[in-house]
């Protein structure tokens, strides 16, 4: 996995939801509550925003299988450090 | 292919018809599901489903998209006890402990044991091999040459050779499969107790293969699910059985029925794009998104949309819905809702969409094979347009015969020429 460090931390990612493929399954809100959560919309959102340069969150195990289940695949998580996208399932 | 949302949001014949396959009687001439009168959009209003149950009718694309993804609206109150009776003879649709009629937590459970199998990559594995399916029976259209029966030479056989091959069946007979899928998806075609008999004997076939499986698994999709549901606390043997047997009817029914209503409209009115949609898959592709758009996959009816049951009151386009409603989400009207959708088949088939469409639903029920069904679509009219270009009806549209009297409705017979 991508970024991940010699300690096994996990590392850290920023979540993104394509709001234009997302059709509100509420797959991720009840895989991953802690990152991700259904808006009034009815679609989904980070449960943090997160503007450029921020912290982001750690890649559990929870997140890694919210954006494999996504039944339309909106969600992306790319690496804080790098950027990159990381695709879970390798 | 769609195992949850779009069959249940088919629709179907009348009260009189005599069943699939049609009879010796003379019947109505049905306009082809292109040239339907659809609802107008408007806010809710209420009317009655065929058993006499209050039911709020909801057309707009954004009233539409809330019922699907409130979590206030479910599946299971439709079946909780002292629910009104949403259907007059009960069918595969109506299990309660299905996939398709559990909310929630329990809903989820049960859907994350298939889930993994239909997500857009997963699919795209499939593509290679599903266009070898489509040149093959295009190869025997030809050799068994013009003009020839487009259903049972495409339409029909496409999807449950795909089905067959993900589910592990092969070797499944066509004949038993129709019957078993005509009565799962019957409106009005069967009594209820030809619809239970035949459901008993199609669960019988799914603890077979779910037996065979856990005996011997394989690569296939019931030997996934399988192994999933093992290591899942709470999925009952009927609920694994009734998803087994599900699968296989949504992995092919809507495909061929919106396969063969899609051809009806290229073959007629729509004639013109035949041309363009041999060019490239990518114009296949947009014009298979809008095809899913704008050609229902039943009448209205019997079932007029997607149903729904509010756990409490709320609001939907300004109109209180009380608890305990009926909801019925037409997608085919949100789907040609004028706000959202201006242009038409004949001026916007390559366009992308101008916002979603709803034939495969929404929220936690959406149809779970939607990918699976818009690859074999792509891949069935880029192919067939391009190895026949001249491809027409060999009849007129006023002299198809329909399959009648189930939840979809689509060509029984569709006799072609080139």
């Amino acid at each position: 996995m991508t970024g991940r460090e010699a300690t096994g931390a996990a590392p850290a990612v920023i979540v993104q939801v394509d709001r234009d493929r997302c059709i509100g399954s509420g797959m991720c809100a009840a895989t991953a509550p802690g990152s991700l959560t259904l808006g009034a919309d009815g679609l989904a959102r980070p449960v943090r925003e997160q503007p450029t340069g921020a912290a982001g969150e750690p890649l559990t195990s929870e997140l890694a299988d919210a954006v494999d289940y996504c039944p339309v695949e909106a969600l992306s998580l790319y690496g804080v450090r790098d950027g990159r996208r990381i695709d879970p399932t390798g | 292919m769609s195992a949850e949302n779009s069959a249940t949001g088919a629709r179907t014949g009348t009260a009189t018809d005599p069943g699939p396959a049609g009879g010796g009687t003379a019947q109505a001439v049905l306009p082809p599901l292109h040239c339907l009168r659809l609802l107008e959009p408007g806010p809710p209003r209420l009317a009655a489903l065929p058993t006499g149950t209050p039911v709020w009718l909801v057309s707009r694309h954004a009233d539409v998209r809330q019922v699907l993804t409130d979590p206030r609206l479910g599946r299971a109150p439709l079946h909780a006890p002292g629910a009104p009776p949403v259907s007059l003879t009960p069918n595969l649709l109506d299990d309660p402990s299905s996939m398709l009629n559990i909310d929630g937590v329990e809903h989820q459970r049960l859907r994350r044991t298939v889930q993994r199998a239909f997500t857009p990559r997963a699919i795209a594995r499939w593509r290679p091999w599903v266009a070898s399916v489509v040149e093959g029976l295009i190869d025997e259209l030809i050799d068994r040459g013009s003009p020839t029966d487009i259903v049972a030479g495409y339409t029909r056989p496409l999807p449950i050779a795909v089905i067959s091959r993900l589910m592990g069946l092969d070797g499944l007979d066509s004949k038993r499969l129709e019957h078993w899928s005509d009565h799962a998806l019957s409106a009005t075609a069967y009594s209820a107790e030809a619809i239970r008999t035949a459901m008993t004997e199609f669960a019988g076939f799914g603890a077979e293969v779910i037996a065979e499986r856990r005996a011997a698994p394989g690569d296939d999709l019931v030997s996934s699910l399988l192994a999933a549901a093992a290591d899942t606390p709470g999925i009952t043997e009927q609920q694994i059985v009734t998803l087994v047997i599900g699968l296989v009817v949504a992995g092919h029914e809507t495909t061929m029925t919106s396969l063969g209503n899609a051809l009806v409209y290229l073959l007629s009115d729509g004639h013109d794009a035949w041309q363009q949609l041999a060019s490239d898959e990518q114009s296949a592709a947009a014009a298979t998104e809008q095809l899913l758009r704008a050609v229902p996959l039943g009448d209205s009816d019997v079932l007029p949309g997607l149903l729904r049951r509010a756990v409490e009151d709320l609001d939907i386009g300004g109109v209180r819905i009380p608890a305990g409603s009926v909801v019925a989400a037409d997608t085919d009207a949100a789907n040609t809702d004028p706000e959202v959708f201006t242009g038409d088949l004949l001026t916007e088939l390559f366009s992308p969409l101008a916002a979603p469409m709803y034939t495969f639903g929404a929220g936690p029920h959406h149809c779970l094979g939607a990918w699976l069904a818009r690859m074999e679509l792509e891949l069935a009219l880029h192919r067939l347009a391009r190895r026949l270009p001249s491809l027409r009806l060999a009849g007129t549209v006023e002299a198809i015969d329909w399959r009648r009297g189930l939840l979809t409705r689509s060509p029984q017979h569709l006799q072609v020429s080139w």
